[in-house]
């Protein structure tokens, strides 16, 4: 028996009992969400090939699974990254109903999880772009749920994600096969250009991120979020296994220099987009653009430290993401457009959780999102006093924004009956916010997560 | 020949409006892939794409006997024939000279490989800009990925790699053919791309 077979083969059966319970959305969630917790349990604690006794039968897990000449492996390396996909994906499908995303969201969502575990079990790793781009494929049904009008998003996603395979793989052959060297500068600065422009695409750097604009004004925020969400994980995932497998990589100067810039950029834009925005999901698409800004910001720094500060982020962003795509999604529904003024005022509690998700997604003192961008701002590291002050400032300016916002979700609006909010669903949405803010004032809460999570890159955190 | 092939059902695939037409010019254009990668490969190698390739287009061919038959409703930028045929032209030219050097630097690639794969890359990518109906940017996209393959899987044979491509082709089939039936047409024709 081998670990990667328990978990895919889990994740297969629990996608086809989720399907066939499509039509009992409590029910379809439910088991969605307790699979995936306890798929997400075993792969980061199992114990992986050491004998063990199970009910008196001796068994012992592998870690290893050949299929077609290649290898599927759990490592220590991805433990941490695999159990984070499927701990949130146990958390999107335990509020999934409340935000009602549709009958594919939890089956096609654990495909999902399924394949982009995939990316990061796969040996060797740089056929992880196929992997993501199946996987990318897989979401695009979770955004267009059967029902739904088609966006443009999704195409704009889907050509998006097969440009970002071929140049990965491209470079993958290259790296691994023609020897490149900080002494083949040709070579390496062909290495460059393509690894820049697919990992733009993976991490959704500007201009790659149009996609996230397009599909946030007509998807259902609760989706996007979780689409949006693990594919940028996982992209960044692939990108600190990919610093942290090429010594040529972590050694070049430029790279990181490159990655900073784009952080930097990504944080400004995003703010600024965020400002301009007349639609309350494109804002908080935005708002979380200039997240992932920061998290590509800390890579750039190539510190020891930063590599706990992007772990810590990234779990943070989950539950923010998800705190404010359950808000959200609930608001559009009562509102029945996307014009949310005076939605807050019917469902106090949904406005609110939505706003504490795009506070959180800024980094406002004692919010989920603080923690981190203090531990980044403190540190200094490495990108000077233009860097912190253009956190700073998309901090406030993004905070203004949702402050703004708020005013229009709590005044009085067109929406008079409040329709179809259970008891359950307002527990369901105190709960989420609940957990956002304890860990806004509780960072370390996440850290259980973060440490494997870091041990598993261990050139990049020596 | 076959780098005749690919540019001519590339070009016609750019230019002609009839989607049935189009399915079967997809088709061949897997052929002729597939005979591009046996000229480097084995036979059972270059056979799994065309393989993959078949079952693509008849994913394709069975979501269009499944639609009401309407054509899309011209919406945004819908460029006329004529336009079409000369960006064509221009791009099959550019990429003719362009693929007569190893311009990607792999080693060991016959001529022909190396120029059929610029070709289809360069007219995929000439059909993500033009068009924004699925059904057009799913055909441009596997045009594209055709290309990269015949490259590709000369320098990573692998059987792996192999299947998985392949399940690329069969995914994008898939999930075009779901997007243009769940848009039922002029939602996703018209604004995309």
């Amino acid at each position: 028996m081998n670990a990667p077979v328990l978990i895919f083969g889990a994740t297969a059966v629990l996608s086809g009992v989720s399907l066939i319970l499509r039509r009992r959305h409590w029910h379809a969630f439910m088991v969605a969400a307790a699979g995936s917790l306890v798929v997400g349990m075993f792969a980061l604690y199992a114990p992986i090939d050491s004998p063990q006794t199970v009910l008196g039968f001796p068994i012992k897990l592998e870690r290893a699974w050949q299929i077609l000449g290649r290898a599927i492996i759990l490592t220590e390396r991805n433990r941490a990254p695999v159990a984070f996909l499927y701990l949130t994906g146990a958390l999107f499908f335990a509020c999934g109903w409340v935000a009602r995303p549709g009958r594919s969201f939890a089956p096609i969502g654990l495909l999902t999880l399924g394949l982009l575990a995939g990316s990061l079990t796969i040996e060797p790793f740089l056929y992880a772009a196929i992997f993501l781009e199946l996987a990318a494929m897989a979401s695009i049904l979770v955004l267009n749920p059967p029902g739904s009008r088609g966006q443009p998003g999704a195409l704009q996603l889907l050509v998006l994600y097969t440009l970002a395979m071929m140049g990965i793989l491209f470079t993958g052959w290259l790296l691994e096969n023609v020897g490149v060297t900080s002494v083949t500068p040709d070579l390496a600065r062909r290495v460059m250009t393509l690894l820049a422009l697919g990992f733009s695409i993976l991490m959704f750097v500007p201009p790659f991120q149009f996609w996230l604009g397009s599909a946030a004004a007509r998807t259902n925020p609760y989706s996007l979020s979780f689409v949006a969400l693990i594919l940028q994980s996982s992209g960044l995932f692939f990108l600190l296994r990919f610093l942290d497998s090429f010594e040529w990589l972590r050694t070049e100067p430029s790279v990181f220099g490159a990655a900073s810039v784009l952080g930097l950029l990504m944080v400004g834009l995003g703010a600024i987009a965020c400002v301009a925005q007349a639609d309350y999901s494109r804002m908080s698409a935005y708002a979380l653009i200039a997240d992932f800004g920061v998290t590509l910001l800390a890579v750039g720094s190539n510190q020891a430290i930063a590599i706990e500060i992007v772990l810590a982020l990234a779990s943070v962003r989950a539950v923010s993401l998800a705190v404010w795509g359950l808000g959200t999604a609930v608001m559009r529904r009562i509102a029945g457009s996307q014009d949310l003024q005076g939605a807050g005022r019917v469902v106090p509690v949904a406005g609110a959780a939505s706003l504490i998700g795009v506070v959180s997604l800024a980094g406002f003192p004692l919010s989920a999102g603080f923690p981190a961008r203090w531990a980044l701002l403190q540190g200094s590291l490495g990108f000077g006093g233009a860097g912190a002050l253009v956190i700073l400032v998309a901090m406030l300016s993004i905070t203004l924004t949702a402050a703004a916002w708020a005013i229009r979700l709590f005044s009085p609006g067109t929406i008079a009956i409040e329709s179809g909010v259970t008891r359950s669903d307002r527990a369901i949405l105190l709960a989420a916010a609940g957990i956002s803010l304890v860990l806004g004032i509780l960072p370390q809460l996440a850290l259980p997560w973060v440490r494997p999570a870091v041990e598993g890159f261990s050139n990049l955190h020596p | 020949m076959t780098v005749l092939a690919v540019s001519a059902t590339s070009l016609l695939l750019t230019v002609l409006a009839n989607r049935v037409a189009r399915i079967a010019l997809l088709a061949l254009q897997y052929a002729a892939v597939a005979w591009l990668t046996g000229l480097s490969l084995p036979l059972e190698v270059a056979a799994v794409k065309l393989v993959a390739g078949m079952i693509a287009c008849g994913i394709l061919a069975v979501t269009e006997s499944l639609r009401d038959g309407s054509e899309p409703r011209p919406y945004g930028r819908e460029l006329g024939t004529a336009f079409r045929f000369f960006a064509s032209i221009l791009v099959l030219v550019a990429a003719l000279g362009l693929g007569q050097s190893n311009w990607m630097g792999v080693p060991d690639i016959s001529r022909e490989a190396i120029l059929g794969s610029t070709v289809l890359m360069a007219m995929g990518f000439l059909q993500l800009g033009l068009f924004g109906s699925a059904f057009r940017v799913g055909i441009g996209l596997m045009t594209v990925l055709s290309g990269f393959e015949v490259v590709y899987s000369l320098i990573e044979p692998s059987l792996a790699v192999l299947a998985l491509i392949a399940s690329v082709h069969i995914g994008l089939a898939m999930v075009v053919s779901y997007l243009a039936l769940i848009a039922g047409t002029a939602e996703v024709e018209g604004e995309t791309g």
